[in-house]
């Protein structure tokens, strides 16, 4: 694939000086060089290299200004790196530290396109607060409290999570026939709703919905399968 | 390995079997048309419905089976289907697949195909599969399920005649289903050790009566050989496959059904219901599920008795212009027993069973639609939890909501209740629940006891104690006389689908025929018989010569007045007027006199009979409709506050109208439960009014 872009370094350091140049104290040497942890020195040499390109106005111990050309450069790449630390903060749910490290690594090699469809799609979820949560809910479930593969009875697996039934645990006629409505060990099975009153549940299991209560549901052991159910 | 002698036999049947909400109902109509007959299994309160069918020159009975999961015979409905699959009558068995849910209808077809008959399929639905994209190999599946698969549409209609020409041939043929679910290696060996022990039987036979036995159904008749390989044979299946043997009979039929699904269509087995979705997310909504369940009943109630209100009175006025039709033309003086007789008792007495039947339709249209559009499961989802509180199932809900309207058609409503104990101890207690007859009680006593500020407030009590009493009474009954695991609410929650309107009027119209037939003339009889203590004996010498002071009133007042004097010396003398006095001893402790136990008994005819009997033994006449003031003034004459109290806590709670107990006997088959209401709601009703009006009097509320 043919890539006519500049370096990962170069972005870093007008993303920066762009950053730094919104400040009062403007794009100094001695703040890009902390800023990105490394050396005074390297940074005067990167920032000649930027001036070669035209990207950067610079005298030597100046302040650092970025030409029209540099501040859309500049522009873009921040862009993309707030794009993808909020994907990844708000749509996957995970801490800042992890974001800031991985939009500083993505932003230089993500595509526009791909980037296009991540912010789609985390617009779409908040647009969707019902996919939302159900979003929410296998995300937590994959790596909350609760891993995956953890059992427990039906009645507590959260709304929009597959389970796996283990084990039917009652006896008699209402053995009989959860496991002739389907309910038997080996099956798919996720809870859709709860009623407005907490009770019953309504399951769905081989392609329909059944519901039970949930003193019935407790002795189905179920094992947690993360991932969001279809529909 | 067919059992069944092949040839034409004298008497065809042909059997459609299927799961509830498969649209095997809907089949049958475009099947039976107008010629279906309703009528009931015997002994047990499945309806069973039949028509005689001909179908090209071939002449045929037509079985709709009760809609069933299973054909384990674990509850009536799979009992009933299973021995009459297995009677010997089935020339041919349909059963009707959903094709939008083939892995669980083909969880029935598993246990279907042991049973040795002939079967053929309707892969039911066929439209709604295609339009979500669904293909189905028809050739591969019928070899896969031993007979002709045929795609039909019940609700217009399609593929039914070509179903029925297959079906026939299959029956023609008489070749038994010959596909079987392979259980497995472990389970194989099993039913064959166990089927060894039934020598008698053929091969066939001896298969279905292991694997019944292995499933853990009772067998009265199965030889001890096998009665002891089948007690080795669960022991070391349990053991060896870790988990109940009859949960890896079921993973096995599974596992066919599956099995089957994946290979004859294509891609996706199952139709994701995606408008079923979209509609549960409002209708079962965490907040707004339950608004819309509120509207949705009150637009049922309304519907049942605000629309059926017109009616009713069109027929009460239609009847009123026959008895006053029959009243003229009849000759003067001419035995007017007879008159009586046709005007009060048998009149009076078709009045009261018709005048039932708008509000029946319409509440069985309401029904059948709540049902056919799938909301009816919904309703119970909804209502579980209240109502499992209190001892019942979800679908008692409704009965009792029908019931602040009228008892009668309440209990014709329960038949929604799959379990016989939900369903009895909620037709114990609805008629708890107070209904419109009540209200009319309630609205001559009320305002004739008490002060316009309070009169709301002891309706209010009135009904809420009602409501208290049913529930005491279900939690009661739960505990005692249907004590027993409670049902398990295990249902499905079928898609939403547009009911057609054929299907509605068909299922409305069975159930109110069934009601005028059976319960009808039962309610007809006890008029008749109400109306004979109403008037044997007749006075024939009175205190006074009414004839001729009548004859010399001087006002037309006067006269009326003799009149109703006249009829309450009469009414007096009657096994009515009788029994109410015999009945004083038993009553007096409740704050009641002869009168009131007279116009109890005649309330027993219909709640709202009490308000007439009482204007005619204060010597009103009937005349309670023009002026119910004269009738609460000689009431509060008569009685003090606390006994109106009385009057109308024993008429909420005691025995209910004969109508309910002719209903009640209908629907439970049993004249034991009928009595067992009357005499126990009449018992309950004394000794809570003798609590009630001993303590108030004990509290020196007995004064006016």
């Amino acid at each position: 694939m043919k890539c006519e872009r500049l370096s990962a370094k170069a972005e870093d350091y007008l993303e920066t000086i762009l950053r730094l140049s919104e400040t009062p104290r403007g794009a100094r040497t001695g703040d890009i060089a902390e800023a990105l942890e490394v050396q005074p020195s390297t940074v005067s040499s990167a920032l000649k290299s930027l001036k070669e390109q035209g990207l950067l106005d610079y005298e030597p111990y100046g302040v650092a200004g970025l030409t029209p050309r540099g501040r859309r450069v500049a522009e873009d790449i921040s862009g993309r790196h707030v794009l993808l630390r909020r994907f990844i903060v708000e749509t996957l749910g995970l801490t800042r530290e992890e974001a800031e490290h991985t939009a500083c690594a993505m932003e230089h090699d993500i595509t526009p396109l791909v980037l296009d469809r991540l912010a789609l799609l985390g617009e779409f979820l908040r647009g969707h607060p019902g996919m939302m949560e159900k979003w929410e809910v296998a995300r937590e479930s994959a790596r909350g409290e609760r891993a995956p593969g953890v059992e427990s009875g039906l009645d507590e697996l959260p709304v929009g999570v597959r389970g796996l039934v283990m084990s039917v645990d009652v006896d008699g006629s209402l053995r009989k026939r959860l496991v002739e409505m389907g309910v038997t060990p080996g099956v798919l099975i996720a809870v859709e709703r709860v009623a407005p009153l907490g009770d019953p549940i309504a399951v769905e299991v081989r392609g329909y919905r059944l519901s039970l209560r949930k003193a019935e549901a407790r002795r189905i052991r179920v094992k947690w399968r993360p991932g969001l159910v279809q529909g | 390995m067919s059992r069944r002698p092949t040839g034409p036999s004298t008497e065809r049947v042909v059997m459609l079997a299927g799961n509830p909400n498969s649209g095997k109902t809907s089949l049958f109509n475009r099947m039976a048309g107008a010629r279906q007959h309703v009528g009931n299994y015997p002994g047990v309160t499945v309806d069973k419905k039949s028509a005689k069918v001909s179908f090209r020159g071939v002449e045929f009975e037509l079985v709709d089976l009760p809609g069933v999961y299973s054909l384990l015979a674990t509850s009536p409905e799979e009992a009933i289907a299973r021995d009459e699959i297995l009677s010997d009558r089935a020339a041919v068995v349909i059963q009707v697949l959903d094709a939008t849910n083939l892995e669980r209808n083909l969880h029935l077809t598993a246990q279907l195909t042991e049973m040795g008959v002939p079967v053929a399929y309707a892969l039911n639905m066929i439209d709604e599969a295609e339009a979500k994209g669904l293909k189905f190999d028809l050739e591969r599946m019928s070899a896969l399920l031993g007979g002709p698969v045929i795609p039909t549409n019940a609700s217009r209609g399609d593929g039914v005649p070509t179903l029925l020409a297959a079906a026939l041939d299959v029956a023609a043929a008489g070749q038994a289903c010959t596909s079987h679910v392979n259980y497995g290696a472990d389970l194989e060996a099993s039913i064959a050790a166990v089927a060894e022990g039934f020598e008698g039987d053929d091969a066939v036979s001896a298969r279905r009566r292991a694997i019944a036995l292995l499933d853990g159904i009772a067998d009265p008749h199965a030889p001890p050989a096998a009665l002891e390989s089948v007690a080795r044979e669960l022991n070391r299946l349990a053991i060896r496959g870790g988990r109940p043997v009859d949960v890896q009979m079921a993973e096995a039929r599974y596992g066919f059904a599956l099995g089957v699904a994946t290979e004859v269509s294509a891609s996706a087995h199952h139709v994701w219901h995606d408008r079923t979705m979209r509609m549960d997310s409002v209708l079962l909504h965490r907040i707004w599920g339950l608004p819309v369940f509120v509207a949705l009943m009150w637009a049922v109630f309304n519907l049942v008795f605000a629309l059926g209100e017109p009616p009713m009175q069109w027929i009460e006025a239609g009847l009123g212009g026959l008895a006053g039709w029959v009243e003229a033309v009849w000759p003067a003086g001419a035995a007017p027993l007879l008159r009586s007789l046709v005007v009060d008792g048998v009149i009076g007495g078709v009045g009261g069973v018709i005048s039932f039947l708008p509000n029946i339709l319409l509440l069985f249209l309401a029904i059948a639609f709540l049902e056919d559009t799938g909301y009816m499961a919904r309703a119970a989802f909804l209502m579980d939890r209240l109502m499992h509180k209190m001892g019942l199932h979800g679908k008692s809900f409704i009965p009792m909501l029908i019931g602040l309207g009228c008892t009668v058609p309440a209990i014709l409503a329960t038949r929604t209740l799959d379990n016989k104990r939900d369903r009895f101890t909620t037709i114990l207690v609805t008629p708890f629940v107070s209904c419109g007859a009540r209200m009319t009680i309630f609205a001559l006593l009320i305002p004739a006891f008490y002060a316009p500020r309070w009169r709301g407030w002891v309706l209010w009590g009135l009904y809420m104690t009602g409501i208290v009493a049913a529930i005491v009474v279900a939690r009661l009954l739960r505990g005692t006389l249907f004590r027993g695991e409670s049902a398990p609410f295990v249902m499905e929650l079928p898609p939403y689908r547009v009911p057609t309107g054929r299907s509605v009027a068909i299922h409305m119209w069975d159930r109110a025929w069934m009601y005028l037939r059976k319960a009808g003339t039962l309610i007809l009889a006890l008029s008749i018989l109400l109306w004979a203590l109403g008037t044997f004996p007749r006075r024939t010498r009175f205190t006074r010569d009414y004839e001729a002071d009548i004859a010399a009133a001087p006002t037309p007042d006067a006269r009326a007045e003799l009149q109703a004097a006249r009829q309450a010396e009469a009414l007096e003398h009657t096994l009515v007027g009788r029994l109410g006095k015999w009945m004083e001893p038993a009553i007096r402790p409740l704050g009641f006199d002869w009168r009131v136990g007279t116009a109890l008994v005649g309330a027993f005819a219909a709640k709202e009979v009490f308000v007439a009997q009482m204007g005619i033994v204060f010597s009103l006449g009937g005349a309670e409709e023009e002026e119910p003031d004269s009738l609460r003034r000689a009431l509060r004459q008569n009685y003090t506050p606390l006994q109106g109290l009385a009057m109308m806590l024993f008429c909420l709670l005691s025995a209910p109208c004969l109508a309910t107990i002719a209903v009640t006997r209908r629907e439970t088959r049993s004249w034991s439960w009928a009595l067992a209401m009357l005499v126990g709601m009449t018992a309950l009703a004394w000794g809570i009014t003798f609590v009630i009006y001993q303590s108030g009097l004990w509290l020196g509320l007995g004064g006016a």
